[in-house]
């Protein structure tokens, strides 16, 4: 008892100090960030970080967590499992960070995952879609929605559209890849859509004209394409190039492709599912879409910077409820959230899988996206 | 039918892109006995001046074509007067390692540079595709292919006939006796090494015309394939590395076709073994064999 009031007393001084004087090295909440920062997924991290370091400098200017002033540091993976793994120890070890957001992509965050939950530090990803990321591991939370979710829409979507016939050109090398196939297969035999053509095609292979070549052969009225933009953008420039002129879909990793093209036209045939609009309606996302068009100068064209923003919001807003840094407080204090964020209202099922909308996007021959659907859970 | 020749044609045309850069490992192999495995680098310098020059600058698509070229040569040359022309005299895995160090220190000072995030390409040729026979075959695939042909042609044509050829040619099979016959060795190499980094200057356009994307490390790939297929035709000679070029292209597509997309690396150096076994010189490559 007599800690406890000693550390308010503590936490009132801090209070006082931190709107006078520079903070001291102490007063400050450390938070991790990790995740793919450089190299052909890079964009993806980068826009989470954007999103993240957004929160952290509205909340410091509104006076910070507990008192104290938070800060993140940033660890790059360059996409690598074990990079991960190196950075989460140094920045627990060494850093003393009370909390993890990342890792970006599904492969990091499952081996960060991994040792995290051996040690209960809580991690939430804004980004990992793949289902397991959080099975089994009561410290590991995230903020975006699931393959098999966004699988079921895309399947739902296609249904809806009309479509009978569809083939899929996927990676079955990465785990985000194959889990969004695996999810797309099993509803869209159920919506009785049938798959006239699977085809595979690995991570950076630059050259998808043969698989693209007998997928038109097999005569698909739309294909599935669960890559990533910089691959994406290859598959429809070829698919231009030999001829197959139909609708491709894909998840949420493809948003980025607007950059990677130059035919922006190319981009009309492709539909996706995405975590946020910039269309959005609730008070929270204009907020967020005006105050990241101030800072950054750019709409924020990677859904990421969204999730990004609720991550660090819904970690930060834990440790603010459960009064400490304790990490199974802040834990049990991030399962028990219920906050109105960017990307939708977030509450955590049994899963610690968010509840939450997706949206279905398109773009018109200038690259703009376009709001086409929204699917609720 | 129609999807078998469809696949043979896609074959052909990552297959000439290979001969293409082939044709720099094998010529450059074929006088100094060195492989240069700074030569997918080269392709990625060729490209990014392209890139740079096209979209940066505004230049036209030809004038961004020929720096690329220069570009090429430029480092080409200036790579084997800096980092290889000092070891000539030293043992061969002092070369090859430093050929690998100049591959390093290229990709790394274009990350710095250019940063890792790929550049999109532009579309700098707007042709419809071509039909015919009931096959829809792009523009740049026959361009590509004819393109590659044609410079195979005109290479072999200037080695066998022109005097620069003839003391190629020489220096390749006894460099002392071609100095000692009033041939300037030094040039020749120089020449050599220029040829072959035009080529991958060439290829390097061809290449992204193709898969319009640029970034740091996309040399390695393309690199790594084209000196395999300079092998597997028998490296040192010229209808060699065109030759295993386009069995190479041709292996991978019709293995993604009818056998497995994910099978197609196994099956293609598992073609290269077989050879490699079966003829160790590679498909026409003989053993007094006249190099370049």
């Amino acid at each position: 008892m007599k800690k406890r009031s000693l550390f308010s007393l503590l936490v009132a001084v801090a209070l006082i100090l931190s709107a006078v004087v520079p903070v001291l090295a102490e007063d400050v909440i450390k938070i991790g960030g990790i995740g793919v920062l450089s190299g052909d997924y890079g964009k993806y991290g980068l826009a989470v970080r954007e999103g993240v370091d957004l929160y952290i400098k509205q909340i410091n200017a509104a006076g910070g967590v507990l008192g104290k002033q938070v800060e993140v540091i940033w660890e790059d993976t360059q996409g690598d499992p074990a990079f991960a793994i190196s950075a989460y120890n140094k920045l627990v070890e060494q850093d003393g960070v009370v909390g993890i957001i990342g890792g970006v992509l599904s492969g990091e965050s499952k081996a960060l995952a991994e040792v995290s939950a051996e040690d209960g530090v809580p991690q939430i990803t804004p980004s990992s879609t793949a289902y397991d990321v959080t099975t089994d591991r009561p410290n590991v939370f995230r903020t975006c929605f699931l393959d098999p979710f966004q699988g079921n829409a895309i399947a739902n979507y296609m249904a809806q559209q009309g479509v009978k016939k569809v083939a899929v050109l996927y990676d079955n090398a990465t785990e985000y890849s194959e889990g969004l196939y695996q999810a797309f297969k099993a509803k869209s035999d159920a919506e009785g859509v049938e798959i006239v053509a699977t085809e595979a095609a690995p991570y950076g292979e630059r050259d998808y004209k043969t698989q693209l070549t007998t997928i038109k052969n097999a005569g698909p009225e739309a294909v599935f394409l669960p890559y990533y933009g910089a691959d994406a953008a290859m598959v429809l420039a070829q698919a231009k190039e030999i001829g197959l002129d139909v609708r491709f879909f894909g998840a949420d990793g493809i948003s980025d492709i607007v950059d990677l093209v130059t035919d922006k036209s190319l981009l009309t045939s492709l539909v996706y599912t995405d975590h946020f609009t910039t269309d959005a309606q609730s008070e929270k996302a204009v907020a967020f879409v005006k105050a990241f068009e101030a800072e950054y100068g750019k709409l924020p064209s990677i859904s990421f910077s969204a999730t990004g923003y609720d991550a660090i919001l819904v970690l930060l807003s834990a440790i603010e409820a459960a009064g400490s840094t304790d990490k199974d407080d802040v834990v049990a204090a991030i399962k028990a959230t219920d906050v109105s964020a960017v990307s939708g209202n977030i509450t955590f099922d049994d899963h610690n899988d968010p509840i939450k909308s997706a949206f279905l996007l398109t773009f018109d021959a200038e690259g703009n996206k376009q709001f086409l659907d929204q699917v609720d859970p | 039918m129609n999807l078998f020749l469809n696949q043979l044609i896609n074959g052909l045309h990552v297959g000439s892109i290979y001969a293409l850069i082939a044709l720099g490992y094998t010529m450059v192999y074929g006088i100094v006995k060195l492989i240069n495995f700074a030569h997918g680098d080269i392709l990625m310098i060729g490209a990014y001046t392209a890139v740079v020059t096209l979209v940066s600058l505004n230049w036209s698509a030809p004038a961004a074509l020929l720096a690329a070229i220069l570009a090429c040569v430029l480092f080409g040359v200036l790579i084997e007067r800096v980092a290889y022309k000092p070891l000539r005299k030293s043992p061969r895995i002092s070369s090859l390692i430093t050929a690998i160090g100049v591959s390093m220190l290229l990709q790394n000072t274009a990350l710095l540079i250019f940063g890792a995030q790929s550049r999109p390409f532009p579309t700098v040729l707007h042709v419809a595709p071509l039909r015919f026979l009931g096959l829809q075959v792009s523009f740049i695939t026959v361009l590509t292919v004819l393109v590659s042909a044609a410079l195979m042609i005109i290479l072999q044509v200037f080695v066998k006939a022109s005097k620069a050829g003839k003391a190629m040619r020489a220096a390749s099979e006894d460099y002392n006796t071609a100095q000692l016959m009033g041939i300037n060795v030094n040039t020749t190499i120089t020449l050599t090494f220029a040829i072959g980094c035009a080529l991958a200057g060439i290829g390097a356009y061809l290449y992204v015309m193709a898969y319009p994307a640029v970034s740091p490390t996309m040399g390695s790939l393309p690199g790594l394939k084209a000196f395999i297929a300079a092998v597997l035709g028998g490296i040192g000679v010229i209808p060699g590395a065109m030759l295993g070029g386009f069995v190479m292209g041709i292996a991978e597509s019709l293995t993604k076709a009818y056998i497995s997309t994910t099978m197609s690396d196994a099956v293609v150096y598992g073609i290269l073994i077989l050879v490699l076994l079966v003829k160790p010189t590679g498909l026409i490559g003989s053993l007094s064999r006249e190099k370049v």
